[in-house]
């Protein structure tokens, strides 16, 4: 399996400003190197504070690590660029919030066009687009009328008008009702069937467990394990995904 | 920068705020309906009331000494002119207060001479007492005059000779367009520059922090765009509302303009006779190009404000001081003394309001306008690249708020220790310049030397309540710590070097602005005390303490936590250039302003800082008291023989250039091993 997407020795340092007067500076990601093959969903699970946002958010382009070096390979060729690997993600977050003063239609050809599609491509997707997420209902009307669920399926829409190679989700269905999150975890396992890569955050390890053909358990910033179930349980002796990851990150502790 | 991305973008932000119900209310709205309303209403409101007061009757009541004569008089007048009412009434001031008597008059006679004593009772604060009295007046002024007419005519006299034996008339040379552009021009700059900032304000806040605050800032920062696509793409749309709400001013005032010379042609006043509109309309063009690119620096510096903001409700607490700022500097077209003078023309919003002005009355030098354009415009940029780095920075994007003004927060929650945030920084650098400019200077005009001093004191003051205030530590803010002996020493000598160094400069730009050194010259010795010692105190030795308190202590310690040390050191030194106030003085005080930061950095004590400054201060303190033992001593300083002058000069450049270089030599060698023997 090749990987799509290569990241080595991040770190990520912020500044934190204590009681006393010092500016103490931490690592909210220490070192962390990691590779996610294509085709494969790979699960980042970690406490509240582990770094998997600003991992995610490293990874997606977001945020420049402090050193460290992201790769992505895209039909054999490495890129390092930023807008070249933007170009071919699309990420999601529970920050990710929509224009909803635009209507759906509005956003994804403003989308499409920044991408560099013409117009025709950009119609063409949107209409598949469409029939897949069930948008023809709302897709004309300003973002801010639509209900939750519609929401996000505007959202992913964003994520998938530039066909990208790669989704980073950051905790999709934080927040979300059954219905709205089991559409987010269908459409990735179909994005998977057709050979798209997904990298996501969660909290949930039913979902993980049920989902991933690979986790990487963070904690501190650093990876604390990663591997297929199987091989975690072999390792921990458990066979629940909650329990292995309750016994690593007592451990760590 | 792709111009395709950058077109999205730009049509993704006007989309967005043209669809935002309060944007289109504030741009619109206001120029084009509002403040024609009010202007129009409230002329035709005056016009109304004072028709209205006119056909009045006044109830007037006259009591006194030969009260019959003036009731007479009050009931001759012609009919046409005014309506009096005589009325009787024993409790004349209840009723003046009940307004049932409009005012009334009491009359004595002076027995021996003759005069009559008229004293007229009314109520200042009733418009209507206020038209009764008037008409009492012309009444009994006809009275009088007549009544000294009768008089001269029975001495022998010509009353038209001894009453008016000098002609007086006015004659105003002034053209029918200067008149009406001087009406105009107080009013009008300031209108404008307000609407114009109403109608940035809101895409400002809106592309920046209400972006922030909807969460769509990190959907953006997810596609391939480069910050510098995104602040282009932003800045543009906000540029453009505000251009256009300057044009939507700019139209709708004219409007108004055309209604109110119409009205009041009809009315017959003549005031605007012969103006000829065609020859406001150059004027109007050029105004126009330089309103845009004011409305351009203001959208920059708007947005520069809001996007330290996280949310809609910050950013207003931000913008609303900046608002009362550009208000207040834009008052200055209703002050007469103050021209557009070189000098003026580079600071914001005073020189757009002075250009507008002398333009509406055909007064104006391109010099001036070229400086007013060119520096709106470069203030614009540079707004425009302090965007660029906050938009480049993620501590302020994913950000703590670390940066954003403090003080307003709860006392509470401020955490103690440390030094002022850079928003605090900002905060106080404004409000010291307020203050400063208005309470300094009201200072010095009335007390002299001891407001120069009291004025230094504010300096002090001003930031250490607010340090306090805000629990910053007072050690770390101000620098209060000797250090080593050894950087106290390389700190002084390097200053004298800075000494020297500043003296080159300050002769050579005073070359340059000959005119504008001369003028703070003669400033300056207005307030001087007469004996040396107290000059030294007034000019050297107050400032040496209060102003290295302020800008090596409170500003640079906050520039110092958060920038880059060249950035801090260069804002810094521009803002002691910029609070000297002076054109020519700007680049020397700048750079000494620099050279103690990095003096101050180097040595982290406040104490080099105060004595450099002393010296520089107390050298031009001996200049001023002992010209002609300075001159002998130094004849560089004089306009003596000039081979002697070259050698002295020579003399004092390698003099300071020696301690400068030693002084850096102290500072800079084995300075970790210095703090290692500190911390020990």
């Amino acid at each position: 399996m090749e990987n799509i997407l290569t990241a080595n020795n991040l770190i990520k340092t912020f500044e934190k400003h204590e009681k006393k007067q010092k500016k103490v500076s931490f690592n909210a990601v220490d070192d962390i190197s990691l590779q996610v093959g294509q085709g494969e969903i790979v699960g980042v699970l970690g406490p509240n504070g582990a770094g998997k946002t600003t991992l995610l958010r490293m990874l997606g382009m977001l945020m420049q690590p402090t050193s460290g070096s992201i790769t992505m390979t895209v039909d054999g060729e490495q890129l390092t660029d930023v807008t070249r690997i933007k170009a071919n993600i699309g990420y999601l977050s529970g920050n990710t919030k929509l224009y909803g003063r635009l209507s759906t239609r509005e956003l994804l050809e403003i989308l499409g066009n920044i991408y560099g599609m013409d117009k025709q491509a950009i119609d063409e997707r949107i209409e598949a687009i469409s029939k897949v997420l069930n948008l023809e209902n709302f897709i004309d009307n300003r973002i801010e009328k639509l209900s939750t669920g519609q929401t996000q399926r505007a959202s992913i829409s964003r994520c998938l008008i530039h066909s990208p190679k790669l989704y980073i989700f950051d905790e999709p269905t934080l927040g979300l009702d059954i219905i709205s999150s089991n559409s987010i975890i269908e459409f990735m396992k179909q994005e998977r069937q057709q050979g798209k890569t997904v990298l996501y955050s969660t909290h949930y390890m039913e979902e993980a467990e049920y989902l991933c053909d690979r986790v990487v358990l963070i904690d501190k910033g650093r990876i604390v394990a990663q591997g297929t179930i199987d091989e975690l349980s072999q390792l921990t002796g458990k066979n629940k995904l909650r329990d292995i990851f309750n016994s690593l990150i007592k451990e760590v502790e | 920068m792709n111009s395709r991305i950058v077109k999205q973008l730009f049509k993704k932000e006007m989309l967005d705020v043209l669809r935002d119900k309060k944007t289109v209310l504030m741009m619109v709205i206001v120029p084009l309906i509002v403040y024609p309303l009010i202007l129009i209403l409230g002329m035709q409101v005056m016009t109304g009331v004072s028709q209205e007061m006119a056909k009045s009757t006044y109830k007037i009541a006259v009591v006194g000494q030969c009260k019959e004569q003036y009731i007479s008089l009050f009931k001759d007048v012609d009919e046409s002119t005014y309506s009096v009412e005589i009325v009787t009434s024993d409790s004349l001031e209840q009723d003046l207060l009940k307004g049932d008597v409009d005012c009334y008059l009491e009359i004595t006679e002076d027995e021996a001479t003759g005069v009559e004593n008229v004293n007229i009772y009314y109520l200042s604060a009733s418009s209507r007492s206020n038209y009764a009295v008037d008409v009492a007046y012309e009444i009994i002024k006809d009275y009088s005059r007549a009544k000294t007419e009768a008089m001269l005519v029975d001495a022998n006299l010509d009353p038209e000779l001894v009453l008016s034996p000098i002609k007086l008339e006015y004659v105003d040379k002034s053209t029918a367009e200067e008149s009406t552009g001087s009406l105009l021009g107080s009013m009008l700059p300031f209108m404008l520059v307000v609407s114009i900032l109403m109608g940035t304000m809101y895409p400002a806040i809106d592309t920046t922090s209400g972006e922030k605050e909807r969460g769509t800032l990190e959907t953006v920062l997810t596609l391939p765009v480069t910050s510098r696509e995104l602040i282009f793409s932003k800045f543009l749309a906000v540029s453009i509302f505000g251009i256009a709400s300057a044009l939507l001013n700019i139209l709708s005032m004219c409007g108004v303009m055309a209604y109110m010379m119409n009205m009041m042609k009809t009315m017959g006043a003549n005031s605007f006779d012969g103006v000829d509109i065609g020859k406001f309309v150059g004027p109007m063009l050029i105004g126009t190009l330089c309103v845009f690119a004011f409305a351009v620096f203001v959208s920059a510096l708007s947005m520069c404000v809001c996007a330290f903001a996280k949310s809609y409700k910050e950013a207003n607490n931000y913008i609303t001081p900046v608002t009362l700022v550009v208000m207040l500097a834009s008052f200055v077209s209703f002050l007469p003394n103050v021209e557009l003078t070189k000098n003026m023309a580079l600071i914001p919003v005073v020189n757009i309001c002075l250009l507008l002005r002398d333009l509406l009355v055909f007064k104006f030098n391109y010099l001036n306008v070229l400086i007013v354009l060119l520096s709106n415009v470069i203030y614009g940029i540079m707004a425009t690249l302090v965007l660029g780095r906050i938009y480049n920075s993620e501590s302020v994007m994913f950000g703590d708020g670390q940066s954003g003004i403090q003080l307003f927060e709860k006392r509470s929650n401020m955490k103690k220790g440390g030094v002022p945030t850079l928003g605090d920084c900002g905060f106080v650098v404004v409000l010291m310049a307020f203050i400063y400019l208005y309470v300094g200077s009201s200072l010095q005009l009335q007390l002299g030397a001891t407001g120069l001093v009291l004025s230094q004191l504010l300096f002090v003051a001003v930031p250490l309540v607010i340090a306090i205030y805000s629990k910053k530590s007072l050690i770390e803010t101000f620098k209060l710590r000797i250090g080593s002996v050894k950087k106290l020493v390389g700190g002084v000598l390097l200053g004298v070097g800075v000494i020297v160094a500043g003296l080159v400069i300050s002769v050579i730009s005073s070359y340059i602005f000959a005119e504008s050194a001369g003028a703070s010259q003669e400033g300056l010795m207005s307030f001087v005390p007469e004996s040396f010692l107290a000059g030294l105190l007034v000019i050297a030795l107050t400032p040496a303490i209060c102003e290295e308190m302020f800008f090596r202590g409170y500003v640079f310690a906050a520039l110092e936590n958060k920038l880059k040390i060249v950035t801090a050191i260069l804002i810094n030194g521009a803002l002691f250039g910029v609070f000297h106030m002076s054109l020519a003085k700007f680049v020397g005080t700048a750079f000494l302003g620099a050279m103690l930061c990095y003096i101050g950095y180097k040595t982290r004590s406040i104490l080099p800082g105060i004595i450099i400054h002393f010296m520089n201060n107390a050298f031009s303190c001996l200049l001023l008291y002992y010209p002609d033992k300075m001159v002998r001593l130094m004849p560089v300083l004089g306009d003596g023989e000039s081979s002697e002058r070259m050698v002295s000069g020579a003399i004092v450049i390698v003099a300071g250039l020696l301690c400068g270089i030693i002084g850096l030599m102290l500072l800079s060698k084995n300075s970790s091993k210095i703090l290692e023997n500190e911390k020990i």
